[in-house]
């Protein structure tokens, strides 16, 4: 079973530099507190994790851009998730839209776990888009 | 061992001289017990807090019953003793004209909100907590329960910096777990008129025990919802800002800051109301 949640936040900036900062996952990734653990691997790959409770959910993934306002990533070992964000125009500046998408097993269970992940990552992402935000738009 | 119940015999004054700091020495151990028992509060970051008069700055939540405001009086008082720097938080009239919740109010030192009022408890080496979002941010809808809602109330900042002080935010997720509103009926308050006759900005629709479904907000029984307070470090407005500073600028930055933090701490929660 699939899942998908997206959010998305408005960026006071101009589109290119908040796509620059976005796409990159070496200067992304540390500025999302919830991401309890990051590692750069190798060449495009990444160790990611966010924190549940007491519990660290994630693993491997494989980073691409496939264009200058886009950064995708799939698993490659670990939790089965795909990860999307891409950076579009805006009339106050940039709109940055993030989807997170997690594969779950099992048929009464997954339903749980799905209801229960939906709200879990939705608050995960909205809280890296605001951390992204204020870093841009405040330089903190 | 006989339990000795709180007396309210005559009306406390309203000001710092209503605070009854043998009144928080006796009511606190137990009223701390039962809120760790029913909110399983975490409270983080009381380092944060510099020796001198500040102005807490808080996001406001839980409708009539603002758990979290109390949450965070009780562990105030934990931290620094009830010895310590008086903390004296800015409420409104109506909290105040309550028979026997103004009083119990005003012995923990809660004050009605007013600038004259505020300015003299800063010169007194008190320090202030305010919640500029009000009613309006109280009584904010469930599915915003996670967002800063300070209607773009900018007298905290004109406040801090007339004062020369620093304001140490506040932010709280939990609070908006123990009812759930609706909607926030702020086109019923205005079409009322309860701005103008009650200073209330909203009349929001919502689900609360025992009431149900009600028009409004009446004090209630909370759910038991987990309550998680981080207390942040202090902004320096003249510092960041200037003598004259920009306040809009001054909004948006401190308004964004608190933002993250509450996003960053609501990512914490598992499931609502259970935390």
């Amino acid at each position: 079973m699939t899942t998908s949640v997206t959010e998305s936040v408005v960026v006071r900036h101009p589109v290119a530099e908040v796509a620059a900062l976005a796409t990159d996952p070496e200067r992304l990734l540390p500025m999302v507190d919830g991401i309890g653990r990051f590692d750069h691997v190798r060449d495009r790959e990444y160790d990611v994790f966010i924190d549940v409770g007491t519990i660290h959910v994630g693993g491997r993934v494989a980073v691409a851009t496939p264009d200058d306002r886009t950064l995708v990533w799939q698993s490659v070992r670990g939790t089965e998730n795909g990860f999307r964000l891409h950076v579009t125009e805006h009339p106050d500046g940039a709109l940055v839209t993030a989807t997170l998408r997690i594969k779950l097993y099992g048929l009464v269970m997954a339903r749980v776990s799905e209801f229960l992940a939906r709200g879990i990552v939705s608050r995960h992402l909205i809280a890296g888009l605001e951390q992204l935000r204020h870093g841009i738009e405040h330089g903190a | 061992m006989a339990l000795s119940l709180p007396r309210f015999g005559k009306p406390q004054p309203d000001g710092l001289e209503g605070r009854d700091p043998e009144f928080i020495r006796r009511m606190l151990p137990r009223l701390w017990l039962g809120t760790s028992v029913y909110f399983r509060p975490e409270v983080n970051g009381f380092e944060n807090v510099p020796d001198e008069p500040v102005l807490f700055v808080g996001n406001h939540s839980g409708g009539a019953n603002i758990p979290d405001t109390w949450v965070f009086t009780l562990a105030y008082h934990t931290w620094f003793t009830v010895e310590g720097r008086p903390l004296a938080g800015l409420g409104h009239k109506i909290i105040a004209m309550t028979p026997l919740v103004g009083d119990f109010a005003r012995k923990f030192g809660m004050v009605t909100a007013g600038n004259e009022k505020a300015d003299e408890l800063f010169a007194s080496g008190a320090s202030v907590m305010v919640y500029p979002g009000g009613d309006v941010e109280a009584l904010r809808p469930w599915r915003e329960r996670n967002k800063i809602v300070f209607d773009g109330r900018k007298g905290f900042l004109r406040l801090a910096h007339r004062n020369d002080v620093k304001i140490v935010p506040v932010v709280a997720t939990g609070g908006q777990d123990t009812f759930f509103v609706i909607n926030d009926g702020r086109r019923t308050a205005k079409f009322l008129k309860l701005d103008k006759l009650l200073r209330l900005k909203t009349l929001p629709l919502s689900i609360s025990f025992p009431w149900g479904l009600l028009p409004g907000d009446l004090p209630h029984i909370p759910l038991p919802a987990k309550i998680r307070i981080q207390v942040l470090p202090p902004i320096d407005l003249r510092e960041l800002f200037g003598d004259d500073p920009d306040w809009d600028q001054a909004y948006d930055y401190v308004t964004s800051l608190m933002q993250v933090e509450l996003s960053k701490l609501a990512t914490r929660s598992v499931m609502p109301v259970l935390g």
